[in-house]
C-alpha cells in the first residue's frame, strides 16, 4: 500500500464552553487515528454530536487539534512551510452538505469554481476560464453555465457546482461531508455515481462523512464509526455495513430502514438518546443505551479489540474473558 | 387518482377520508399553474397510506389542502372534494374547520422547533390542546403528565415546566406527537415527521407512532420521501410525481411489482446495505418545476421507456386489485429486492 496522503494520529479537540454559568471542557473528538490512501474512500459514520464535523474541520486545517497530529504527505500540518500550506489548500478540497449555503449567491458560478485556482501560482485568465469550463463539463454541466448565478440552478445542479469547485485545482483529497443528504432521491444516485467516477479518473482519496450505512457501503472502502467523539469500530466497509460487531453500529444498522416491507425485525433495535457530550458517561460511552451492557461497561472504557470481521471494535463483549 | 368504481369499492368499503379530484392552482384563474392535479385518494379507518415523492411533487400541498391550511391564494385556487366521514372539508367555513382540525384530523410536521412556540413551556402548549378535549379523566395537569408519559418522555412531571430549547430534537418531536394526539384524532397527517431526526431517534419515534396508532385505532397519511420509512410504516402507498399520483397500491405490491417506470427507477436508485454495486442505476435530469411541467405523461422526458404516445396524457389503469397506475406502458415484472 502506498503512503497515505492525509493521516491523523491520536487527534483530539477540546472546546471550552460555558454551560449554566460553569466552565466545561467539551471533548468533541478524542484519540482518532486514520490514514487516507490515494484512490480510496474512508467512510466516517455517526449521528449528530459524534464529532464528525469537528474531525472534518481538523482534516481540512480549518481547526487545530488540541492533541495529536494531522499529517499531509507525512509532514505534520503545524510544520508545513508557506509553500506547502498553499499546496495543502490546493490538494485538499471540501464538499459540504448544503449547496444553498456553501455557494455564494452573489458570485457567478465561474467565479465560485475558479476560487481554489488562486492557490496555483502563474495561471492566466485564459487558463482559469478553460479549467472552469472543463470541470463544469466533467460534473455534467455546460461550460456556458459559468456565466450564471447559483440561484438559477436546482439543488442537484448546485451540488454539482460545489463538486466542480472542489476538483478545479486537481486536488488529491476530497472531504465529503454528507454531500447527498440534502438531495432528492433521484438526484442522490447521480451525485454518488459522479463522485465515484471522479475518484477513479483523478485517483482521489476521499473522506465520506455520513449517517447512512447504505450510502457508505456504496461509497467507501474502509469505515470508521464514531460515537461521542471516539472511534468505536473500524474495518472494511462491506463488513461494517452488513455484520458489525459493536452494539452501536448494530443499532445504526437496525435504524437504516431497508426499503423492503418483508425485512426481518432487527437484531438489536436502537434505544435511548445521546447523553450530553458535556458530561459523557464513564466507562464505555455507549453503555447507557446498550441493550447488552454488563457491569464492567460502566466502569472501564473498552480498548480496541480484534473483531470477527477483521477490523476492530471498542467493546467488552469482544473480550473472551469478560464476555463468557 | 380516479379509480374505476369497482376497484374503489373493493379496496375500501367506507373510507374515513376520501379525496376526489383535488386540484390546487396558484390562483383562482383556471389557467393558473397547478401545484397538484386531480389527486384522488382514500384512507380507511386505522389504515396508513404513504404518500411518497420528491421535493416539489406536491405531497405537502396535498396534506395541507386536506387540513385547509394552504395560504389564502392557494386555498382559493383549490377544486375538488375532501370527504371526511362524508362531510366535505373543502366546503367548510372557519367554524366548522376548527371542529375538525386538531380534534378529528391532526398533524405532525417535519421540524418540531417550528411547530412548538419557543416562549411557552411544554406544559402550557400541551394543556392548550387538552383543554379543548372534553373527554378524559383527571385534572388537566394529570392528563398532561399522562400525555407526556404516553410518548415515553422520562420524568414527565418535571418536563412540563421545560421550554422547547431545553429538550433534544427527538424529545421535541415526541412532545409535538403528544400535542397532536392529545385529542385522540381519527386521522393523523404526518408530513416527514422524522426527517430532521437522527436515524436511531427516527427508528424509536416511528415505533412509538406505530404503537400509539394501534392503541388509538387512528388512520395515518404518512408523507415521506424515504422508501425505508414507507416499508416500515405503511399499508398502502401512493407515489407522486410533478403534482400527480402516478401509482398506487398495497405496499408489498409497489415494492415487488412497481408498474410505473418512475416508481421502479426510484426504488432501484436507492442503495442498500446488502447490495455491492459499482454504480447505482439513475434517473436522468431532475423533477420539473411547477411552471415547466411537460405535456402528456409528466415523467416521459426522464423515462427509459418513453415513446411517441407518451406526449399524450396517459390513462389510469388498474393493474390488479386496489392498484392503479398512470402510464401508457405499465411494467409487469417482478423486482428483486437486494
Amino acid at each position: 500500500m502506498s503512503a497515505p496522503i492525509l493521516s491523523a494520529e491520536g487527534i483530539g479537540r477540546v472546546f471550552s464552553v460555558r454551560h449554566h454559568g460553569r466552565q466545561h471542557s467539551l471533548h468533541a473528538v478524542t484519540d482518532v487515528a486514520l490514514a487516507l490512501q490515494p484512490g480510496r474512500t474512508l467512510g466516517v459514520v455517526g449521528e449528530s454530536g459524534c464529532g464528525k464535523t469537528t474531525l472534518n474541520r481538523m482534516l481540512l486545517m480549518l481547526d487545530t487539534p488540541t492533541t495529536g497530529t494531522v499529517r499531509f504527505g507525512g509532514t505534520p500540518l503545524a510544520e508545513l512551510s508557506k509553500a506547502q500550506r498553499q499546496e495543502f489548500r490546493r490538494a485538499v478540497q471540501p464538499v459540504f452538505q448544503n449547496p444553498f449555503s456553501s455557494l455564494d449567491p452573489r458570485m457567478w458560478v465561474g467565479g465560485i469554481v475558479a476560487e481554489p485556482l488562486s492557490t496555483i501560482p502563474g495561471l492566466t485568465r485564459k487558463d482559469i476560464d478553460q479549467r472552469v469550463g472543463e470541470v463544469l463539463e466533467a460534473v455534467g454541466l455546460r461550460a456556458a453555465d459559468a456565466k450564471r448565478f447559483p440561484s438559477e440552478f436546482s439543488g442537484g445542479q448546485r451540488q454539482r457546482i460545489a463538486i466542480a469547485r472542489a476538483i478545479a485545482s486537481r486536488p488529491r483529497v476530497l472531504m465529503l461531508d454528507e454531500p447527498v443528504s440534502s438531495q432528492d432521491i433521484s438526484i442522490r444516485a447521480q451525485i454518488l455515481n459522479l463522485l465515484k467516477d471522479l475518484q477513479d479518473e483523478y485517483g482521489l482519496g476521499c473522506v465520506f462523512i455520513s449517517h447512512d450505512l447504505a450510502t457508505v457501503r456504496f461509497m467507501a472502502h474502509e469505515v470508521i464509526v464514531m460515537y461521542l467523539g471516539r472511534v468505536i469500530e473500524r474495518g472494511a466497509a462491506a463488513a461494517i455495513c452488513t455484520a458489525p460487531s459493536h452494539p452501536y453500529t448494530k443499532a445504526l444498522l437496525a435504524a437504516a430502514l431497508p426499503p423492503d416491507p418483508d425485512a426481518p425485525p432487527p437484531e438489536l433495535p436502537p434505544r435511548g438518546e445521546l447523553p450530553s457530550p458535556l458530561v459523557p458517561p464513564g466507562g464505555c460511552a455507549y453503555h447507557t443505551r446498550c441493550p447488552l451492557a454488563m457491569e464492567v461497561c460502566a466502569r472501564i472504557r473498552p480498548a480496541d479489540l480484534a473483531a470477527p470481521h477483521g477490523g476492530s471494535a471498542a467493546c467488552h463483549l469482544l473480550d473472551p474473558e469478560l464476555a463468557q | 387518482m380516479t379509480f374505476p368504481a369497482s376497484i374503489r369499492e373493493a379496496s375500501s368499503p367506507s373510507p374515513l377520508l376520501s379525496v376526489e379530484d383535488l386540484t390546487v392552482r396558484v390562483g383562482p384563474e383556471p389557467d393558473a399553474p397547478a401545484l397538484i392535479e386531480n389527486v384522488s385518494l382514500s384512507i380507511a379507518p386505522g389504515e396508513t397510506l404513504g404518500l411518497v415523492g420528491e421535493s416539489g411533487s406536491g405531497k405537502t400541498t396535498t396534506g395541507m389542502a386536506i387540513m385547509r391550511l394552504l395560504p389564502q391564494a392557494l386555498d382559493r385556487g383549490m377544486h375538488g372534494r375532501i370527504l371526511y366521514q362524508g362531510d366535505d372539508v373543502a366546503a367548510m367555513d372557519a367554524k366548522q374547520l376548527s371542529g375538525v382540525r386538531g380534534g378529528e384530523i391532526s398533524m405532525i410536521l417535519q421540524d418540531p422547533m417550528a411547530s412548538l412556540n419557543p416562549v411557552f413551556s411544554i406544559g402550557s402548549q400541551l394543556k392548550e390542546g387538552l383543554r379543548r378535549h372534553a373527554t378524559g379523566e383527571g385534572s388537566l395537569h394529570e392528563r398532561a403528565v399522562r400525555a407526556l408519559d404516553d410518548v415515553r418522555i422520562p420524568s414527565p412531571e418535571a418536563r412540563l415546566a421545560n421550554f422547547p430549547h431545553q429538550m433534544s430534537g427527538g424529545m421535541r418531536q415526541r412532545v409535538v406527537g403528544a400535542i397532536s394526539l392529545a385529542r385522540a384524532p381519527k386521522l393523523l397527517i404526518a408530513d416527514e415527521p422524522t426527517t430532521s431526526l437522527d436515524v436511531t431517534i427516527q427508528y424509536q419515534f416511528l415505533e412509538l407512532l406505530k404503537a400509539l396508532q394501534q392503541r388509538l385505532g387512528m388512520a395515518m397519511l404518512f408523507i415521506t420521501h424515504d422508501f425505508g420509512v414507507v416499508a416500515r410504516m405503511c399499508d398502502r402507498v401512493a407515489v407522486m410525481y410533478a403534482g400527480q399520483i402516478v401509482e398506487e397500491g398495497p405496499v408489498r405490491d409497489i415494492f415487488r411489482r412497481p408498474a410505473h417506470w418512475y416508481t421502479r427507477a426510484l426504488l432501484d436508485s436507492v442503495p442498500t446495505v446488502n447490495s455491492s454495486l459499482e454504480r447505482l442505476p439513475t434517473i436522468p435530469g431532475s423533477p420539473p418545476h411547477v411552471g415547466a411541467r411537460p405535456q402528456g405523461c409528466r415523467f416521459h422526458p426522464r423515462c427509459a421507456n418513453a415513446q411517441a404516445r407518451c406526449q399524450e396524457p396517459p390513462p389510469i389503469t388498474g393493474a390488479g386489485t386496489g392498484r392503479a397506475v398512470r402510464c401508457w406502458f405499465p411494467l409487469d415484472s417482478e423486482r428483486t429486492i437486494a
